[in-house]
């Protein structure tokens, strides 16, 4: 019971990742990449398009991976401590790979009738790098559990199968 | 460590990501949709130029060449529209007689870069970009009229385009957006 609920919770946890670091992004950037507003079309380069999306999907299957690991684990387990903390870090580099992808400064060109008008360019850099200071206390969170499940290890296992042997279990 | 602190570390730890991340979403959200309003192309907030633009570009008066650019931006989001810079070239093209096939070249004739500076949330600034002789244009790009230009290039002598860039920051300084319009066609000589 107590491992077939692990397999499911960590099977859960997985397609909402694979749903809010892939499967949302991919839909947002393919939806933006080609727009029209009176009459003129506002396009996101095929080049820039294609490299957002590889390192969107490339992160986005080592967080789910890794979001799969985490979840499916013992509570308060070493494992569980160690993929969380490993997720975290993951996490943050896919945050980073919308910058070095050229996700952060978006540049769509203004074309009306096959002429090139101009350029709109959307940089949001400021925005990731605050948003990689609050993730912060996620990697500070994550980091304590990791020490605080190796520390108290004796004392976590014991209460553990306490509780399992007393027959509520909560893995 | 006993486990009720970091049971209590865990859970201040928590309440903080929680408000940061709930006033970083709410900040984006507003901003986007500020940022749409601002500029949603019915409502024209952002007018550059607002009306016609003057100028007098006759090369054979450098001095007395001028160029006026009105522009009008209203900020109907709900942050400030702050560093907002706007950059406007004027590009010539001619048949450059100095050479044995009169050969089709571009220079840049006007260049200059206002800071605009900030329109409040709720605010509008109506002004010009203004340029004269001295202030803007770039007298040693341009050719000597006599000896130069070829008059006979059809199906101008002169062909004058603009290049306009407008950017600023918005969303307390989070997003930044550049809009560039470029070789714009504006005028003619003869």
């Amino acid at each position: 019971m107590g491992r077939s609920f692990n397999i499911l919770k960590g099977l859960i946890y997985l397609s909402v990742y694979i749903t809010t670091t892939m499967v949302i992004p991919f839909l947002t950037f393919t939806y933006i990449k080609e727009m029209q507003v009176m009459d003129v079309n506002i396009i996101l380069e095929q080049p820039d398009y294609e490299r957002i999306i590889f390192w969107v999907s490339a992160f986005g299957l080592l967080i789910s991976s890794c979001a799969f690991f985490t979840y499916s684990s013992p509570k308060q387990s070493i494992r569980k401590g160690t993929f969380a903390l490993i997720q975290v870090i993951v996490n943050c580099l896919y945050v980073w790979s919308y910058k070095f992808s050229g996700a952060t400064e978006i540049r769509f060109e203004l074309i009306i009738e096959a002429t090139n008008l101009g350029f709109i360019a959307i940089d949001v850099q400021n925005m990731v790098k605050l948003y990689m200071g609050v993730y912060f206390l996620t990697i500070v969170l994550k980091g304590y559990d990791f020490f605080d499940f190796v520390i108290n290890r004796k004392t976590i296992r014991e209460k553990r199968y306490k509780t399992e042997l007393g027959g509520i279990s909560k893995a | 460590m006993n486990m009720r602190y970091s049971r209590l570390f865990r859970w201040v730890v928590r309440g903080f990501l929680l408000v940061f991340t709930l006033s970083l979403s709410s900040v984006s959200i507003l901003g986007g949709y500020s940022a749409m309003t601002i500029f949603d192309p019915d409502v024209h907030n952002v007018k550059i130029p607002d009306g016609e633009i003057t100028s007098n570009l006759d090369i054979t008066n450098p001095s007395g060449m001028y160029i006026n650019v009105p522009y009008n931006i209203s900020n109907s989001g709900v942050y400030d529209l702050t560093n907002i810079e706007l950059s406007f070239q004027v590009a010539m093209t001619y048949g450059d007689a100095s050479t044995p096939l009169n050969e089709t070249t571009t220079v840049i004739i006007f260049s200059k870069e206002e800071i605009i500076g900030t329109v409040v949330h709720g605010g509008s600034l109506k002004s010009n970009l203004v340029g004269t002789g001295t202030d803007g244009f770039i007298i040693a790009n341009i050719p000597d009229p006599s000896t130069e230009v070829d008059w006979t290039r059809a199906p101008y002598a002169l062909e004058f385009y603009v290049t306009l860039t407008f950017s600023a920051f918005y969303s307390l300084d989070l997003y930044k957006f550049t809009v560039n319009i470029m070789d714009l066609p504006v005028g003619h000589i003869p």
